[in-house]
């Protein structure tokens, strides 16, 4: 535009009027939608990697189904809003997370379709419902799909080819050495182990005279596969819970741009890291009994922690990570206040441990988050903040 | 600091501030001279309006303002090309200097009061009644704050940079006046010379420089008082209750202006910007000129939908060009068809961010369902006038949903019970 182009003055009654404030810093609900789908992506990539094209069969199937059954629903309601679908793509690319990539296809579909349907479109949509939809959509393929969803076997791809293998057949792993070393001919794509998850819930076989801290030594000895491991993910699992580095970057990510609050993880980690010193284990002695033993974050061997690196297996294990950092910080099923934000991440901690420690359930991060979303209205009651110059007063709603 | 040019014709409203109007004292056809008495204050809490310029009173009719509407004005023509020029404005110090010691608040409330000073603050008062209310109250801490009250105003920057010597004046005066205990400057830290150089200016005087982050809303009084001095301020009370006098920076040069040389207040230094303003920058404006005179002046880059008289916060937007300037304009944004954005309200999604960031601890969604269900007696127990109204609600809500309207709106309507 040049210089010397000269702008009129705005018309006698074309000015906007209206109340302050005229700034706005937000741009509406999209860009929301828009970070978990880039947190969500690297988790995505990440099982690309580790899985290949199966990850992205499941993905497919699930934002397809997702997105179908959104756009139907706004369409026999007609009641369009422009970001619904935004939010069922978010819930197609986090339910493909939480699944392992050899699922059939039938599982995507049942269980997309059931968290859009009940979980997102008919509480109302985004903002009015209480339970994640992506865990909606989980436990219920849990609850019908139990063998496809936690299979005894899980896949990963071997060395040499990732990211381009098949994930097919496969060889077993019976004891684990690291991913990386151990001895398979070239021709195998596919290496078949029990994720450490399985084995942390499981009572841990041992004789009467064991003590603490050796029999922890023989789990993380003979039984789980070397810790580094279950960071890159080469252990197996779902397509988002098994690289837990991919998790942590798409966490920072949320940190940063403010929608996971640190209260939460802080509370979450914490509450879990001491639940599981404390927490009897299981034990299955060789005459079929069950005993428990307590503490067992406490127990060393011939001077050293191993009860620590027990604990840090049930951080990585399985889907804590991925239901704390990309699926608990959802706007809309968590608490209000930093305040409430703690206390979630508490229940989501304790809950998590509580279930697969000493109940043995699988998947008990799922279960964690639902028990945790339910308890929302309780911790926003709860939680109010304090109000400016008032004291032992609270507002009444 | 720009020039800007004595415009053809003035409208002096008598309402410049939050209060009633002033008294006209002139007639039609009369020649007034620069700061010359031509409104009244009539009745408590109403404000002298002097002649911005030498002229001739051609009319008396209504005009709009930012905050007003068909406000009593007088129409003055300039006759005199206005002597915006600083160098002629300092060679007017009269010879009357006061001491550096002014111990009685009356006659400091007075001669601010002659001069027709307001707070510049935001609702604008009297500083006559505010110095007066100060004393009666035996406040002993003074706050001046220099934090922009938004993050759009620039003028304080500007005077600390200009008048540290009517500032420190001036704060001396406050100081003995109301026997103060201690003078707090509030500065803004990320400009560490210019703290440190008000640090050194100050050694030896009772003001004492806290440097402050200038995060929006720091600068307002509420949040001042608890900052600096720890004390927050009870429900439905102001600063002066819990015994702090705070003083927006303006107040100072406006004061010393005052007493030294007479000089009422007639003009004000407005922060002219936003994206469709081709020369922004800082000008001395005259109470009384109108916007289109302005619009002429800094002329346009982009064409104008939106004209902001205040902040991109708490300011009020100016619904015709023939309203003018009063006593309240502390910057003026012109907003473009692009930066002006319509907010498309959603359902509430229930992220949380608005009762996180709200500085008072609300919960303007809570208030917001108070409005929109028609049934403000409830929102007493949510105590809406803790709110500062400083629009941060509204900033941060992804809905985009008119929380802080709402929030003003209850205050309107709910009688302070506490």
């Amino acid at each position: 535009m040049s210089d010397n182009q000269v702008i009129p003055l705005p018309e006698p009654g074309s000015l906007r009027s209206g109340a302050s404030p005229y700034w706005r810093g937000v741009p509406g609900v999209v860009p929301i939608a828009a970070t978990f789908l880039l947190a969500a992506s690297i988790v995505i990539i990440s099982g690309l990697i580790l899985f290949g094209w199966n990850t992205l069969r499941v993905l497919a199937i699930s934002v397809a189904v997702a997105l179908l059954v959104e756009s139907t629903f706004s369409l026999l309601t007609r009641r369009t809003r422009s970001w619904s679908e935004a939010y069922a793509l978010l819930v197609g690319v986090l339910f493909a997370c939480t699944l392992p990539p050899t699922v059939n296809w039938h599982v995507p579909v049942v269980g997309a379709a059931f968290a859009i349907m009940l979980g997102q479109v008919l509480p109302g949509g985004v903002g009015n419902y209480i339970w994640h939809p992506v865990v909606l959509g989980r436990i219920a393929v849990q609850i019908l799909f139990h063998d496809q969803v936690t299979p005894k076997w899980s896949s990963v791809l071997a060395p040499g080819h990732l990211l381009w293998g098949n994930l097919d057949g496969g060889q077993e792993l019976s004891t684990l050495g690291s991913w990386g070393s151990y001895p398979v001919s070239q021709d195998v794509q596919t290496l078949l182990s029990v994720p450490p998850a399985e084995h942390l819930r499981l009572p841990i076989i041992t004789e009467s005279g064991v003590s603490n801290g050796e029999m922890i030594a023989g789990l993380v000895r003979d039984i789980l596969p070397p810790w580094p491991d279950t960071l890159f993910g080469v252990v197996g699992g779902g397509i988002g819970e098994a690289c837990v580095i991919a998790v942590i970057v798409a966490g920072l990510l949320l940190l940063w741009r403010g929608f996971l609050r640190w209260p939460m993880v802080v509370a979450a980690i914490v509450s879990a890291v001491v639940l599981t010193a404390m927490l009897p284990v299981r034990i299955l002695l060789a005459d079929g009994t069950m005993a428990t033993r307590w503490f067992p974050g406490l127990a060393g061997w011939e001077g050293l922690p191993v009860g620590l690196v027990y604990v840090c297996y049930h951080l990585t294990a399985g889907e804590f990570l991925l239901v704390l950092l990309l699926l608990a910080p959802d706007p809309s099923s968590s608490p209000l206040t930093s305040r409430g934000h703690a206390w979630f991440g508490f229940i989501i901690g304790v809950v998590t441990i509580m279930l697969r420690v000493l109940m043995g359930m699988p998947a008990s991060g799922y279960w964690a988050l639902i028990i945790a979303n339910t308890m929302v209205g309780v911790i926003n009651r709860t939680t109010k903040r304090r109000i400016f110059g008032t004291w032992r007063v609270k507002p009444v709603y | 600091m720009l020039d800007f040019p004595s415009p053809a014709v003035l409208w002096v409203p008598m309402i410049q501030h939050d209060g009633p109007a002033g008294c006209m004292v002139v007639d039609v056809g009369r020649e007034v001279e620069r700061g010359e008495l031509i409104g009244e204050a009539a009745e408590a809490g109403s404000l002298n309006v002097h002649a911005p310029l030498t002229g001739r009173i051609a009319g008396i009719g209504h005009v709009d303002t930012a905050r007003a509407f068909d406000v009593p004005a007088i129409q003055l023509e300039p006759t005199e090309s206005k002597g915006v020029d600083e160098g002629a404005r300092e060679t007017r110090v009269s010879s009357s200097t006061l001491p550096d010691e002014l111990k009685d608040i009356e006659l400091l409330a007075d001669l601010a009061d002659g001069a027709g000073l307001t707070d510049f603050g935001l609702p604008t008062v009297g500083l006559g009644d505010k110095l007066r209310r100060a004393a009666s109250k035996g406040v002993r801490d003074i706050i001046i704050n220099t934090i922009p009250a938004e993050p759009t105003l620039l003028v304080t920057k500007l005077l600390l940079a200009k008048y540290l010597d009517d500032i420190i004046k001036a704060t001396q005066w406050l100081y003995s006046a109301l026997d103060a205990r201690r003078v707090w400057l509030a500065m803004d830290r990320s400009d560490a010379r210019q703290v440190t150089g008000y640090r050194s200016a100050t050694s030896g005087t009772p003001i004492r420089v806290v440097g402050l982050s200038n995060k929006y809303p720091q600068g307002s009084p509420t949040l001042l008082t608890k900052v600096v001095l720890g004390r927050e301020i009870p429900y439905g009370q102001s600063p002066i209750d819990v015994g702090v006098l705070v003083l927006e920076l303006e107040v100072l040069p406006a004061l010393v202006s005052a007493v030294r040389r007479n000089e009422p207040m007639v003009d004000r230094i407005v922060t002219v910007g936003g994206p469709a303003a081709k020369r922004p920058g800082n000008y001395r404006i005259c109470v009384g000129t109108r916007y289109a005179d302005i619009l002429g002046y800094v002329g346009l880059s982009h064409s104008v939908v939106r004209i902001i008289d205040g902040g991109l916060m708490k300011g009020a937007s100016v619904k015709s060009l023939d309203a003018v300037v009063t006593k309240q304009t502390s910057s003026i944004m012109l907003l473009d068809q692009d930066t002006d954005r319509i907010p498309n309200p959603g359902p509430c999604i229930h992220c949380g961010w608005c009762q996180e960031d709200c500085p008072a601890g609300l919960d303007p969604m809570a208030l917001l369902d108070v409005v929109e269900r028609g049934c403000p007696s409830e929102a007493k127990s949510l105590f809406p006038h803790a709110c500062i109204e400083c629009g941060l609600c509204s900033y941060v809500c992804p809905a985009e949903l008119p929380l802080t309207e709402a929030v003003v709106e209850i205050k309107q309507k709910v009688s302070l019970d506490v």
